[in-house]
């Protein structure tokens, strides 16, 4: 290595660190922010909110981006700050969309109210499930999380994770099942 | 395992690596059936999951970010104030909710001017509001003011174009100089300056809803932005 290049002036070797930081930033973004956007809309069940909860997430991970040590673990940091501001909503103003029946899934995820293709089915019975067997699922599901981290983020036990998760799918095959014998034919995906 | 504790352990965890779930799968046929089932069901439940996802979502992330970035230099609460106007002109875009334009503005405009005109009462009071009981007010919109803006003599909570927002008129030596907090409406990045039937007014952003200082002598408002501006943020929870 040359000499030269080991001498880095301050304002250098900041405009470096906050390049790669930047970098760093964007790249877990731009591979993340699917999912997270997912995981808000199963957490929130309100597409506009869920954009407000992600926004918010990124700008917080990209704070606090020197405390991500491990490029692995990005999507469950992510997560965890997301809870976090979904939380706080919580505290702040009773939720408005708490009313699972006046869920309109045509709203929410651009289903007619007269689609019976599986996604759709599939889709409302998620959207009605409480949030005890949901919220397992989409960890599972989306972050990739398994049961015992499941448990500990949600701070129950594993056996009982293990019970909604087992339930969660029961009701979601339930319904499928349902609509299958309620209309005769069988929708299967494309 | 049995049979009944491996279709438990398939039906919560159907993807779980257990040697033992492994073993069963491959050696007895009940089991192996169930299992791809699971699986096929699995394959519905992760498309289901698959939910479309906002056009351009990771670029209006990074654009948000650099804005925010960019104006780190300026005091944080500046910059809850009117730096998240990136987000909220990129908003109008996605959720088509706060549209601003010239008609917007006027209409906003029209509404401050009309609502300070309905309540010529809250300009003739004299004695002071404490400054907790303002900060109270403001907590009820997520909102909290670090330090007094002067004589506070008027607060009250009043309709808004988009709901319910907070009416407040601060006292100073040029006049009476009115504060309307309007949440979920939009005066726009830069901000806009008005005069409307002998009045001067001042509309500008803050996070998603907007802010009007108005009164009947310039000065005076200056000095009441800059106070707010100073003083005016949001709540940490």
């Amino acid at each position: 290595m040359h000499q030269a290049t080991v001498f880095y002036s301050d304002s250098v070797a900041k405009k470096d660190d906050m390049s790669t930081k930047r970098a760093q930033f964007e790249a877990l973004t731009r591979s993340l922010s699917t999912d997270i956007y997912r995981y808000a809309v199963w957490l929130c069940r309100d597409p506009h909110l869920a954009q407000d909860l992600v926004q918010e997430t990124f700008l917080r991970a990209w704070r606090a981006i020197d405390s991500l040590r491990d490029e692995k673990a990005a999507k469950g940091w992510l997560i965890t700050i997301l809870r976090r501001e979904h939380a706080r909503l919580y505290e702040r103003k009773t939720p408005q969309f708490t009313d699972v029946d006046g869920l309109d899934l045509e709203d929410v995820f651009e289903h007619a109210p007269d689609d019976r293709t599986e996604v759709a089915v599939l889709r409302r019975a998620m959207a009605q499930l409480p949030d005890k067997y949901r919220e397992p699922l989409i960890l599972q599901v989306i972050g990739g999380y398994s049961c015992e981290e499941i448990a500990e983020t949600l701070e129950i036990s594993k056996s009982a994770v293990m019970t909604q998760l087992y339930r969660a799918r029961q009701k979601l095959k339930a319904k499928l099942d349902g609509d299958e014998q309620r209309t005769g034919t069988v929708h299967e995906l494309p | 395992m049995n049979y009944l504790e491996f279709r438990r352990l398939l039906g919560a965890d159907p993807n779980h690596p257990d040697p033992e779930l492994q073993r069963l799968k491959r050696e007895d046929p009940r089991c192996a059936r169930d299992f791809d089932r699971a699986q096929e069901l699995e394959r519905k439940i992760e498309r289901a999951l698959e939910v479309p996802v906002p056009e351009g979502l990771a670029d209006r992330i990074l654009l948000a970010q650099s804005t925010n970035e960019r104006k780190h230099g300026r005091r944080r609460r500046q910059r809850w104030f009117m730096g998240l106007a990136a987000s909220m002109v990129l908003g109008i875009g996605m959720a088509g909710g706060l549209l601003w334009s010239d008609r917007s503005l006027a209409s906003l405009e029209r509404h401050v001017v009309n609502h300070i005109r309905h309540e010529p009462q809250a300009l003739m009071r004299i004695e002071g509001v404490p400054f907790e009981r303002v900060r109270e007010a403001l907590a009820e919109f997520g909102l909290d003011l670090r330090a007094p803006i002067g004589s506070v003599t008027f607060v009250k909570r009043c309709p808004t174009p988009n709901g319910e927002g907070l009416h407040l008129v601060v006292r100073t030596a040029e006049g009476p100089v009115t504060v309307l907090y309007m949440p979920d409406t939009a005066a726009g990045a830069e901000g806009h300056r008005f005069a409307r039937d002998g009045l001067d007014g001042m509309l500008f952003q803050a996070g998603g809803s907007s802010v009007a200082v108005v009164g009947g002598d310039g000065s005076g408002l200056e000095r009441v932005k800059r106070e707010l501006e100073a003083s005016l943020t949001r709540r940490q929870s």
